[in-house]
């Protein structure tokens, strides 16, 4: 009879482990995992929004209101204030939710002391409001960079070297979110992808600028990277697959400077057969494709399909930039980040901090490393590379008589239409201050992503003098 | 004005619950003879807090924010609920003598979250379920006299376990399908569970074969038979069954046999058990895989947990407060994921309290079966409880994605006619041993 009474108590121990362990994975769940879970477009508490509190501001980095919350007799609507060139990054919210009106609408919902603001609204008669958004891009820049771009569609980052703070953000072609819901037929079928934010979530064939993935592994996996060198002649043949330099243009003997700043497809396919297929995937890995960086924004992950069984076309191919691989605008940015701040990539962000009803911030981002994807060295190496780009090489539209720009260009060919061009760097060399990236979807030579890279890096250092 | 009471309510409800629980843990700790407190004032301010509970509850449930009105019907419901909670503690006294006050006030409070939730989700669930309620305790009232009507029932250990396997077997050839499980049968339009009365049945079978030494000859029919039922229950697809009947057998065998090294070679066994079941059926890999990563397949296999889990998120700490969140969206939320609904609109506090207040109804529970003497009311005390323990841990630690969802009903709390009677007798046999015991330590005394 006594063991058994043990063995009751025993149980009773157990049972209250379990229910403690329930009652600490809620916790758990509230307290670590809530955000990431809850921002779900499954989740149908999203797309509800209670139109008798005025839901908060969206506002850029200076203050300007891209988007607020007026009071009519039917209820709070939403207003757009000249957003459209910011669009894709706001959002918009009526037919579904997107962009920030989707990512922090639990935020702009919130009621801070709601319990005062709602007695107060009872007594006094104000208003109960949501939290206010103040995001990193500057309206001016966002309006600079759309001009530039024109009529092209594509895609402008602009990213803060030592923060990773996104100061611009741009995605062409745009709408209007104030007339998203009237739209909403024309808009959800488009062919022009409209609604979609090409910077975060769009997918590109890198071209060239692949290569520099190509040269941190040529410089990881040769010892000798510096004394190998190539005669290009134009194209060459791999395992029947033709490669051509631009425009078949003859480089005749280089080193890897002169190939990088020329943008030599020849030398790039040729090294990347010493380098081999799996170690250009451990490198492309290490620099975090596959996997992605995350973003407050739905991003698509950055990918090199390469592995041990790849044939040595779809190696060279992948090695400058062409085949199965694609990157987003914003990782590539990253990428150029990284490199100008000594291999430490940055957590890129956008959402600047939130502020209450009363204007106090009770929400900061505070700039947090991600990963180290590059040694010291290797950025030095890769710098001094990018510089050549600009000074002799591919890039010459991107050379600025204000400041030194290093950089890298690339062609992507496509199966629709024209080259999509690309431009990805940082500026100034010496100590950079903003890292830059550029598409351009079926270039016409129309505009010049090297031009519109340099200026919006010449703007981004002069920020100051904007408006 | 309404928002704001809403609003306060969130605040209200976290009161009355801690109260409640501050109150029972005295209770608790006084009936187990570590502090003195008054009983009375303990139960009185449970139930007190309960029947605020109920009220704020109501004073929101009922309103009708577009009509400016408050509906009749609903407050008629919440009126005869009150009464139940005034009355319904002394009559359940009455009935049980020496039943113990603190589990008739958990159940109490547990059945009238239950009745506010469905309030809030459905109405004529909520009425269903309120006469549920009193089906329940009118069955209840008549325990005692049946008990007493077969003298000998712990010598039909056969009996049970012969009924128990018809019972299941009649399932696998007659029974009907419901969310992806084989066990309900449709007797015309009257339908039920057999596995739930499979439940009685088997507890008074183990209990009345290891009211006595347990030998090895004992050990191997049980563990033979248990197995076997087990598996059926698994080929009907009924997991969560499965899995609570295992455990239970496994705990009552540990409280016959005080044997450490049969209970974790017990759990050795499930594990695996759960390693074959899980190469075996298609239906359990999936299970699993919504639990692994359910955003990975949240389209299909991962759409229940992760609604759960966006409703628990939403919600918050606070709650979104009563009507304000949208539990609607949850699939089989009056049932298997009302724990869900309540973590969404009364907040994870609340919830993590309501957690709390199964505790104490489990703790009590195995204090019974530690405190009475006869060995076989004893067992049968510590089975029910063990019984309902880990199916409220099953549905609870599914919902929030601690372990992979069987779909189990929580006890007192999800919609459904065999639900709440089987949770109301199970209690109420737990209760009658207390008060067995009770009566014979009465009888001792006079008799010295």
């Amino acid at each position: 009879m006594k063991g058994s009474k043990k063995s009751i108590k025993r149980v009773s121990i157990m049972l209250v482990i379990m229910f403690a362990l329930c009652a600490g994975y809620l916790i758990k769940i509230i307290s670590f995992d809530r955000n990431a879970m809850i921002i779900n477009s499954y989740n149908p508490r999203i797309n509800s929004s209670d139109n008798t509190v005025k839901r908060g501001d969206i506002r850029d980095i200076d203050g300007y209101v891209l988007a607020y919350s007026e009071y009519t007799p039917e209820g709070y609507v939403r207003k757009y204030n000249d957003a459209v060139t910011s669009c894709q990054v706001v959002g918009y919210t009526g037919a579904g939710k997107y962009g920030i009106e989707a990512a922090e609408n639990f935020t702009l919902q919130n009621i801070d002391s709601e319990l005062f603001q709602r007695l107060r609204r009872f007594i006094k008669g104000t208003e109960v409001q949501g939290d206010n958004v103040y995001l990193t891009i500057d309206k001016d820049l966002q309006d600079i960079a759309s001009n530039l771009m024109g009529t092209n569609k594509g895609a402008v980052v602009v990213e803060e070297v030592s923060t990773g703070r996104v100061l611009c953000m741009v995605s062409k072609p745009q709408f209007d979110p104030q007339t998203v819901a009237d739209d909403w037929d024309r808009l959800k079928d488009d062919e022009n992808s409209q609604l979609l934010n090409r910077a975060s979530q769009g997918l590109y064939t890198p071209g060239s600028v692949f290569k520099i993935v190509t040269t941190v592994s040529a410089l990881r996996n040769m010892t000798d990277v510096y004394d190998f060198s190539v005669d290009c002649a134009g194209e060459e043949e791999f395992n029947n697959k033709v490669i051509h330099c631009f425009n078949n243009k003859v480089h005749g003997t280089e080193n890897i400077i002169d190939a990088f700043a020329n943008s030599c497809n020849v030398f790039f396919s040729e090294i990347s057969t010493q380098i081999g297929a799996e170690a250009l995937r451990y490198t492309a890995d290490e620099m975090l494709f596959n996997t992605g960086v995350p973003f407050d924004l739905s991003v698509s992950v950055p990918s090199v399909q390469l592995n041990s069984s790849s044939t040595e076309s779809e190696l060279v191919e992948t090695s400058i930039g062409q085949g199965k691989t694609m990157v987003t605008p914003l990782f590539m940015a990253s990428i150029a980040q990284a490199i100008a701040n000594n291999g430490v990539m940055m957590k890129p962000y956008i959402i600047d901090h939130v502020e209450n009803y009363d204007g106090v911030a009770v929400d900061t981002t505070i700039p947090e490393a991600y990963a180290n994807i590059l040694t010291p060295d290797e950025c030095d190496k890769l710098k001094e590379m990018m510089i050549e780009v600009v000074n002799r090489g591919t890039g010459y539209n991107a050379d600025s008589d204000y400041f030194q720009v290093a950089g890298k260009t690339g062609t992507a060919e496509n199966p629709s239409g024209n080259d999509h061009l690309w431009f990805v760097g940082f500026a100034p060399a010496d100590n950079p201050q903003y890292a830059v990236s550029v598409v351009l979807e079926n270039g016409d030579g129309s505009a010049n992503a090297s031009v519109i890279a340099r200026k919006m890096l010449y703007n981004a250092i002069n920020r100051d003098e904007l408006n | 004005m309404f928002d704001l009471l809403v609003l306060v309510s969130r605040y209200l409800f976290i009161i009355y619950i801690v109260v409640f629980i501050y109150n029972g843990t005295a209770y608790l700790l006084d009936e187990a003879g570590l502090t003195r407190h008054s009983h009375r004032r303990s139960i009185f301010t449970c139930r007190t807090m309960t029947a605020l509970m109920h009220i704020t509850a109501f004073l929101i449930v009922s309103y009708n924010k577009e009509a400016i009105t408050y509906s009749v019907p609903i407050l008629l419901v919440g009126a005869a609920g009150l009464a139940f909670i005034i009355m319904g503690n002394s009559i359940a006294e009455k009935v049980f003598k020496g039943g113990c006050p603190l589990i008739w006030n958990c159940v109490i409070f547990l059945l009238d979250i239950s009745v506010i939730m469905l309030v809030r989700l459905n109405f004529t669930l909520a009425v269903k379920q309120l006469i549920w309620i009193c089906v329940g305790f009118f069955a209840t009232m008549w325990l005692p006299f049946c008990v007493k009507m077969v003298p000998k029932f712990e010598k039909l250990e056969n009996v049970y376990i012969i009924l128990s396997f018809l019972l299941i077997i009649s399932t696998l050839l007659l029974g009907s399908k419901e969310y992806g499980s084989i066990n309900w049968i449709y007797i015309g339009s009257f339908s039920f569970q057999p596995s739930e009365i499979v439940k009685f049945l088997y507890i008074f079978y183990l209990a009345s074969v290891f009211r006595k030494k347990v030998e090895l000859k004992q050990f191997i029919i049980t563990a033979f038979l248990s197995g076997l039922l087990v598996i059926l229950l698994v080929f009907q697809k009924d997991l969560g069954s499965a899995l609570i009947f295992y455990m239970t057998y496994l705990v009552m065998l540990y409280i016959a046999t005080s044997n450490e090294a049969l209970f974790l070679s017990g759990i050795g066994a499930l594990m695996l058990g759960s390693a074959v079941a899980y190469s075996l059926f298609s239906h359990v890999r999936v299970r699993v895989a919504a639990w692994r990563n359910p955003w990975a397949d949240i389209d299909s296999g991962g759409y229940q947990i992760c609604q759960s889990l966006f409703a628990i998120g939403t919600g918050g700490l606070l709650g979104s407060g009563l009507t304000r969140g949208m539990p609607l969206s949850i699939p089989v939320v009056s049932k298997d994921f009302i724990f869900a609904a309540i973590c969404e609109e009364f907040g994870t506090i609340f919830a993590i309290c309501l957690i709390g207040i199964f505790m104490l109804l489990f703790i009590r529970g195995m204090m019974i079966a530690f405190k009475c003497q006869r060995r076989y009311y004893s067992i049968i005390a510590a089975g029910f409880t063990a019984m309902m323990a880990f199916q409220t841990f099953l549905i609870i630690g599914g919902v929030i994605k601690l372990i992979p969802l069987t779909g189990v009903t929580l006890p007192f709390v999800s919609y459904g006619g065999t639900s709440i009677l089987v949770s109301i007798l199970s209690v109420s046999f737990i209760q009658w041993v207390n008060g067995y015991q009770k009566a014979a330590e009465r009888n001792e005394v006079r008799e010295r």
